[in-house]
């Protein structure tokens, strides 16, 4: 028997992308052609929401309609699978910060995932 | 197709100048450029405006004929404006070569501009913004120095790339913008005066390793090489020109510490000039942040991969050394109006390649190129020019 709320926590911590029916590449979405073999036949699926910080930076001159959020960090996470995606980091300690220090999403928030330090 | 040449350029002074408006700067731009091709404005067969955002900086659309009639052109002629983020210059400039290889039109003139100073800071980087991906990158709250940011980040990771390296890039160029009297910056500054400040703008990228937020224009007049030969004391020859795209957002590249863009358009270019990378002596690349400067001169092939850095410490791309970069002093130093930027890039190879760049020339200059990026790279021009 399904257990809802089990669904419903690894629905939150999945992250929704498309994968290449043709050569199995899987893509962030919105793709309309594979990114490997330009084939069409992309099918939208779930992966993991976990996988590394590819790369980062600390915003201190945000954009006037982020000014309140400011200093903020912003970031490319490369999922297991190789995909990438971008968001926002949680962690505010430069010093945790590294290039391919292990992330997971911790909330999607207006359609933006905010990650934070895998334990 | 035929070949182009420049027959004239023209630059307004690059700054912050609140009290001259739009057109009064294209225009300016526009009639020196033709006053240095000896043609009036009767003569101009085809018009191209380069220019960003018009729309949020002075809430003004359609805005080639808006330059065009404020130059009293001829009506028979097409005004046509080209966006293409930081590249809409260089982009402008490749439409009136088609325009004159195409057989379509004799003369054409070419004006980039932009007039930035016309509301606060935060908004300039939200205006800039926009020629990122708005759902994937801006409402996650990117802005452009921070995409650099993530760029340099990745180039020090990868190639143990430092900030003493990226210091080196604004130190050559405010040096050479000292020289160039349409430049914004007007001051020296050392590599410890860098290094010890800590106005950090996108971490790990500083105050010092962003361009400027500029008004100006930018304009050249092209011919084909015929007309050009009979109505030119010096023209300057385009020998090689290319245009192409990448990933549009920097989350879809497989490497982001390179610019497929580059690579490509520099391939096809250098191809179709018939010049090596070594034959090269001066060149004007995008340098919108200091890793920009160092990534550039690694896709255009000048250097290998991850020694641009050391390259530039060690002045290899200084005015006197083994190819410069950047004489007019750069986005970051002469300043980056963004749609005049590609422009203008053309104008100071021109006059490079005439002798006429004065404290700042390069040496017997016989063969120079710009490189113009758009966006974090979805865009990339590049024009090789020859002294004839």
């Amino acid at each position: 028997m399904r257990c809802s709320h089990l669904g419903k926590v690894l629905r939150m911590m999945n992250i929704r992308v498309l994968k290449c029916s043709s050569c199995g590449k899987i893509s962030s979405i919105p793709a309309y052609f594979c990114k490997s073999c330009k084939s069409e036949k992309l099918e939208e699926t779930e992966v993991p929401g976990k996988g590394i910080l590819y790369t980062y930076s600390t915003v201190h001159v945000p954009l006037a309609s982020h000014e309140k959020e400011a200093p903020y960090t912003v970031a490319i996470v490369e999922l297991e699978g190789g995909c990438k995606i971008t968001g926002r980091i949680l962690e505010t300690s430069p010093d945790k910060l590294y290039v391919g220090v292990p992330v997971e999403v911790s909330e999607i928030k207006d359609g933006v995932y905010l990650f934070k330090l895998s334990n | 197709m035929k070949r182009v040449s420049v027959i004239g350029i023209g630059n307004t002074r690059y700054g912050v100048i609140k009290d001259r408006s739009f057109l009064d700067l294209a225009v300016e731009a526009g009639k020196k450029a033709m006053a240095d091709a000896g043609i009036t404005t009767d003569e101009v067969e085809a018009f191209y405006l380069g220019n960003y955002a018009g729309s949020d900086f002075i809430n003004q659309n359609h805005l080639a004929p808006y330059v065009g009639a404020a130059l009293r052109l001829r009506r028979d002629i097409p005004c046509t404006h080209i966006e293409n983020a930081c590249a809409s210059g260089g982009s402008a400039v490749r439409e009136g070569i088609l325009a004159i290889g195409s057989g379509t039109a004799g003369k054409v003139l070419v004006i980039g501009i932009e007039k930035m100073n016309t509301v606060p800071t935060p908004k300039v980087t939200e205006f800039l913004a926009k020629a990122g991906d708005w759902e994937h990158e801006v409402k996650v709250g990117y802005t452009f120095p921070s995409a650099f940011a993530m760029m340099a980040r990745r180039h020090m990771h990868q190639y143990g790339t430092t900030r003493e390296h990226l210091a080196a890039v604004t130190v050559k160029n405010h040096t050479n913008a000292l020289k160039n009297p349409d430049a914004q910056m007007q001051k020296l500054v050392s590599m410890e005066q860098i290094l010890n400040d800590n106005r950090v703008v996108a971490d790990p990228l500083r105050l010092y390793d962003c361009s400027l937020i500029t008004d100006g224009a930018s304009a050249v007049i092209l011919a084909d090489k015929g007309t050009a030969r009979n109505l030119s004391r010096k023209p300057v020859d385009i020998i090689g020109f290319a245009q192409a795209n990448d990933s549009f957002a920097l989350y879809q590249k497989d490497d982001l510490t390179r610019f497929d863009a580059t690579v490509e358009a520099a391939n096809m270019a250098f191809q179709m000039a018939g010049v090596k990378r070594e034959d090269v002596d001066v060149a004007e690349v995008h340098d919108c942040f200091t890793i920009a400067e160092i990534i550039a001169i690694e896709d255009l092939g000048f250097v290998p991969k991850g020694e641009g850095g050391p390259a530039t410490l060690d002045g290899l791309t200084s005015l006197n050394g083994k190819f410069a970069v950047n004489p007019s002093g750069g986005l970051k130093a002469k300043g980056h109006p963004v749609g005049a930027t590609g422009v203008g890039q053309i104008v100071e190879i021109v006059e490079q390649l005439r002798g006429e760049a004065g404290d700042r020339q390069v040496k017997d200059a016989e063969i120079g190129l710009t490189h113009n990026l758009g966006g974090s790279g979805a865009t990339c021009v590049v024009h090789i020019l020859a002294r004839c």
